[in-house]
């Protein structure tokens, strides 16, 4: 969104500044009717691409489990808050993105543990179930 | 040393070795069949098409102004789109960089018809090989159709019409490089 939408962010820091209020009113998709004009990805787009993304890596890892019978497979996905965040509340908690605040600390990250179509991770201690395949 | 060559993944009409000899000037090309992953293989009628004039345009056109005048309003092309377990079958060609760009200009990507993508493909041996193709990003981009499966015609409009456009496209591009 900073690189891709400089309108959208000159609309945003002209009435919010740069600093937290600038990402509240991004967050909460506060100037959704200027954003969709001007085409840019809010909240709900960035979740629904990281859940493409993981589910594309599913789909890598099952044909390399076909490949590869019995070995595990690791893979390490890096990204930011602002792409880690809203997955997690949309597609593991189930929330709206852009009426809840879920910060990721520094270098803070989720694991995925996918078996045989099954895929759960933990949360504040908490296993929680994943759907993919879909 | 370093390969000089991309594994292209190319699909539809692309696929087919005479389509990739008209585009890239090249006969003997080294190609084995694979399956993209994450994307699917859809048509667009010339209504589906971008009619946007975008910065990095080379002239001032649109590319459904560049395809109706090259063919007629009922020209159709395949292009490819993500979709969560999608797969698109095709051919991973081995060319070289100054080849890709032959494509790239067939494709229209400087004029927004397609993006550049970097993808994932299972080859004949099901092996794992990342790819340089093309298509769509847009997962909700205007289509008339979708394909499914291997079975489907590469071409879409009549070969000779779109083999001899292929040749001239890429002869005025050279010629254009050489200025």
């Amino acid at each position: 969104m900073l690189e891709g939408a400089p309108e959208f962010v000159r609309l945003l820091t002209e009435k919010y500044g740069t600093g937290q209020d600038f990402w509240a009113a991004y967050e909460s998709d506060g100037e959704k009717e200027a954003r969709l004009q001007m085409g840019v990805e809010g909240p709900n787009e960035i979740a629904d691409r990281v859940n493409y993304a993981l589910q594309l890596q599913n789909q890598v890892a099952q044909e390399y489990h076909r490949a590869n019978p019995g070995q595990r497979l690791i893979v390490w996905m890096v990204g930011h808050y602002d792409s880690l965040s809203p997955f997690i509340k949309k597609h593991v908690l189930g929330l709206d993105p852009t009426n809840t605040y879920l910060p990721v600390e520094y270098g803070g990250g989720i694991t995925i543990k996918t078996k045989n179509g099954h895929a759960s991770c933990t949360l504040g201690g908490q296993v929680l179930d994943l759907t993919i395949d879909q | 040393m370093k390969n000089p060559y991309l594994n292209y993944f190319a699909y539809g009409t692309n696929r087919d070795l005479e389509m990739m000899a008209a585009i890239i000037g090249r006969e003997k090309i080294d190609g084995a069949p694979a399956r993209l992953l994450g994307f699917e293989l859809v048509v667009q009628k010339t209504n589906d098409i971008s009619n946007e004039i975008i910065k990095t345009a080379p002239i001032p056109a649109s590319p459904r102004q560049i395809v109706e005048k090259a063919f007629d309003k009922n020209f159709e092309l395949y292009i490819i789109r993500p979709r969560i377990n999608g797969v698109t079958f095709g051919t991973i060609w081995q060319i070289k960089e100054k080849e890709y760009q032959l494509v790239r200009e067939w494709e229209l990507l400087d004029f927004g018809m397609q993006q550049n993508i970097h993808a994932i493909a299972v080859g004949s041996k099901n092996t794992l090989i990342n790819v340089v193709t093309h298509g769509t990003l847009n997962r909700r981009a205007f289509i008339n159709r979708t394909i499914e499966g291997n079975d489907y015609d590469n071409y879409l409009v009549m070969k000779d019409k779109i083999l001899k456009v292929a040749t001239r496209v890429r002869e005025e591009y050279l010629a254009r490089l050489s200025k």
